[in-house]
């Protein structure tokens, strides 16, 4: 199972392209440059794909976790209060601190830094002539928030005072607010698995709801006092999913899926006996009569059908439909497109089934200009299904930053070498990051590229394995082998059965060795 | 793995104070005064070299006589003058009753130190200062292979002893280090390109230069 996935939605961020880390946790002064390097088409621009490797306990899960907190409910809170680091450890008590900076789509460069005691967050605007340019305190949320904000956006500003409603006004929006949070309690148990599931019948459900609560509230509400609230906020949006609870949203869906299917069934005998027994009742009837139920009802799987049979696809099997004459997928069924078998859902392989319950809850929430953490996201895939990974989560929306921390070489040579943050422990146990270049940061300068490596290459060169083999036993057999090959060779009559013996015992040794390949 | 010379003895307080020990040695120490003299006395004498692999274990420069005073070194070893390597006893039993015992001290790679030697007992017949040692007389390099193996003209017996001693050395430990080092002189060679001969892996490219001539 991954360990977690974390999306997070902004309308505003879009990449981290710094992060120094003063005194925290096991980090005494990391520093960390994640942009392209020289001579790169995207110099100098945030990484698209970050991949951080390391022995266990360097941190790996920690920057994550960093990165989370350091760029997501900085907006939740009034200014300087969002102290997500109050826990800070180290040597020193009075100088610790982290900063981060992070481009916004619309190119500005917005900085945080915490300390001990206090947060703070300072914008300032990028590109042609700009690096001068300075937006005040009292601008800058506006500025960047309303910038790309519709009309619609202000109406959804939080802090509406109910108070100024009419009665009959303030117990219809009451009441529209209680029916919405019935229909997520009923509809999954948490927000996040809401969330996910926005373009399912609850999505629709809720729309309705918010469309009237809109309208309620724009009766109330000026445009003035709407960007006011945005300007009390920050400017970096507060959505997030944590995809940790992909499980239950899977697990969500699937039940939906089987009842669906269940439903239909008792529908379809329902008819059926009608068919039997009602004269009047003929077969365009019952066509009909299902028909007009299908439409009403919803069949999720028909929507996630492409999806879910991308992945299934990898594992060369396919979504299947039991009637070939049905016009859509009622079941969980799955062909084995090797030997055309039919599977149950709950009978495929723990790995499909993760790979599912992981990937699907992202593709459908179709995540744009987000950051995705995720942590080890190889643990229980084949190496086969470890080498595609990358691309597919890199894949999965549209110009995300996908930050990923892993133990597989596999995954890793999927990376552009300034794409890997390599953490190690120096001499005095402090951790650094791995530099793979020489002098400048120019592409040109690198001496690794985990793209170029063999699996052997990666796991002496960047993960710094001391040994390429299970050494202790494969260097007895190579002994052997270059002995023989030295016998061999020495032998004046290489026909003779004593030198045939051992050439046949030279071949099979070789072949073990794998020296062949 | 070279035969080692270790008569010159650049770390003289540390010979005078071992000698006046006798068979009495205080328990070894890695923060003991005379550490970083040992160490740096064992590599000027195996060229910077770990004993075993010849894999080189820090920068030429920091064996320079000029850092040696009075009979100590005085060059602060740090992140930037970094040694890679453990002093290492041979023969370990000797170790609680003579831990700074010079016969018995090589500096060698940390991981052949701490993962493949240990405290494995061993054979005296590779012992790289030993007076009768050769690698040539020894081993033998395949390079087609990257493995040290026992030379084919000793005795079965002593192929066996020597078969031991060099996985308990682990003098093909980092072999993928030198596969391609070798790999490079050869290539170098095919292409009739400049040959620098090797700071590191000395005999093994020696013994490949014989074997390709």
């Amino acid at each position: 199972m991954v360990k977690y996935i974390l999306i997070i939605f902004k309308r505003h961020t879009v990449k981290i392209n710094y992060l120094h880390i003063y005194n925290y946790k096991q980090f005494l002064n990391l520093e960390l440059d994640l942009t392209y390097p020289k001579g790169h088409k995207k110099a100098g621009e945030p990484l698209d794909k970050i991949c951080i490797i390391g022995q266990s306990g360097v941190g790996k899960t920690n920057l994550l976790d960093i990165i989370k907190n350091s760029s997501i409910d900085f907006s939740t809170q009034p200014n300087n209060s969002y102290l997500p680091f109050s826990e800070f450890v180290g040597k020193d008590t009075d100088d610790k601190y982290i900063t981060t900076k992070f481009i916004t789509k619309n190119n500005y460069l917005a900085e945080t830094l915490f300390t001990q005691d206090s947060s703070k967050l300072t914008v300032k605007a990028l590109g042609k002539n700009s690096e001068k340019e300075t937006i005040t305190e009292n601008e800058k949320n506006y500025f960047i928030s309303a910038e790309r904000c519709k009309k619609e956006d202000l109406n959804n500003a939080n802090n509406f005072d109910i108070t100024i409603m009419s009665e009959s006004d303030r117990r219809l929006y009451e009441k529209l607010e209680n029916a919405k949070i019935d229909l997520m309690l009923e509809s999954n148990p948490t927000s996040a698995g809401s969330a996910m599931l926005g373009y399912l019948s609850y999505g629709r459900k809720q729309q309705s709801i918010d469309k009237e609560i809109k309208k309620l509230k724009e009766k109330y509400t000026t445009v003035s006092e709407s960007i006011e609230n945005i300007k009390q906020n920050n400017f970096l949006d507060k959505f997030i999913v944590n995809v940790n609870e992909h499980s239950n949203f899977w697990q969500t869906l699937k039940e939906r899926i089987e009842s669906y299917d269940n439903e239909r069934l008792r529908i379809k005998d329902k008819l059926t006996n009608k068919l039997l027994n009602d004269d009047s009742y003929d077969k365009e009837h019952f066509k009909k009569d299902l028909e007009k139920w299908e439409r009403v009802n919803e069949n999720i799987l028909d929507k996630i059908a492409d999806d879910l049979n991308f992945i299934l696809n990898r594992f060369n099997l396919e979504l299947t439909k039991i009637d070939e004459n049905q016009t859509s997928y009622n079941a969980l069924i799955v062909k084995d497109l090797s030997n055309d078998n039919i599977l149950e859902y709950d009978s495929l392989s723990t790995g499909t089934k993760n790979l599912i319950s992981t990937y699907l809850p992202l593709k459908i929430l179709k995540p744009k200009e987000s950051i995705i953490l995720i942590d080890e996201p190889e643990i229980s895939f084949y190496p086969n299904i470890q080498r595609e990974l990358t691309d597919l989560y890199m894949n999965i929306g549209e110009n995300n930053q996908l930050i990923i921390a892993t133990h597989s070489p596999i995954i890793a040579s999927s990376f552009e070498p300034w794409e890997v943050v390599e953490l190690k422990f120096d001499n005095n146990n402090q951790i650094y990051r791995e530099k793979y270049h020489k002098g400048e940061n120019h592409i040109d300068n690198y001496t690794v590229d985990p793209r170029m490596l063999t699996w052997t290459g990666i796991l002496t060169d960047v993960f710094d394995l001391t040994q390429d083999s299970n050494f202790s036993y494969r260097e007895k057999k190579l002994m052997e082998y270059a002995s023989l090959k030295e016998e061999i060779k020495a032998m004046p009559d290489k026909t003779s059965s004593k030198a045939q013996k051992k050439i046949k015992e030279f071949k099979k040794l070789s072949q073990l060795l794998g020296l062949q390949n | 793995m070279r035969k080692i010379d270790k008569s010159d003895i650049r770390s003289t307080k540390y010979k005078e104070w071992v000698d006046g020990l006798g068979d009495s040695h205080p328990a070894y120490s890695s923060s003991h005064r005379f550490i970083t003299d040992i160490k740096m006395s064992l590599l000027a004498c195996q060229k910077g070299l770990c004993a075993y692999t010849e894999e080189l274990l820090c920068d030429k420069s920091l064996l320079d006589e000029a850092n040696w005073q009075d009979g100590e070194y005085t060059k602060e070893l740090d992140n930037q003058n970094l040694v890679n390597g453990d002093i290492e006893h041979f023969d370990c039993s000797l170790k609680n009753t003579q831990a700074y015992l010079w016969d018995n001290l090589f500096m060698v790679n940390s991981n052949i130190n701490c993962r493949v030697k240990g405290t494995l007992s061993v054979d005296n017949i590779l012992k790289p200062d030993r007076d009768s040692y050769d690698p040539y007389i020894y081993l033998d390099f395949d390079y087609e292979t990257n493995v040290f193996r026992p030379k084919s003209s000793l005795s079965s017996e002593e192929q066996e002893r020597v078969k031991e001693m060099i996985q308990i050395l682990g003098i093909n430990s980092n072999a993928f280090k030198r596969a391609r080092l070798i790999k490079d002189l050869k290539e170098n060679i095919e292409m009739g390109l400049e040959l620098n001969e090797p700071d590191e892996y000395i005999t093994a490219w020696s013994m490949t230069k014989d074997a390709l001539e």
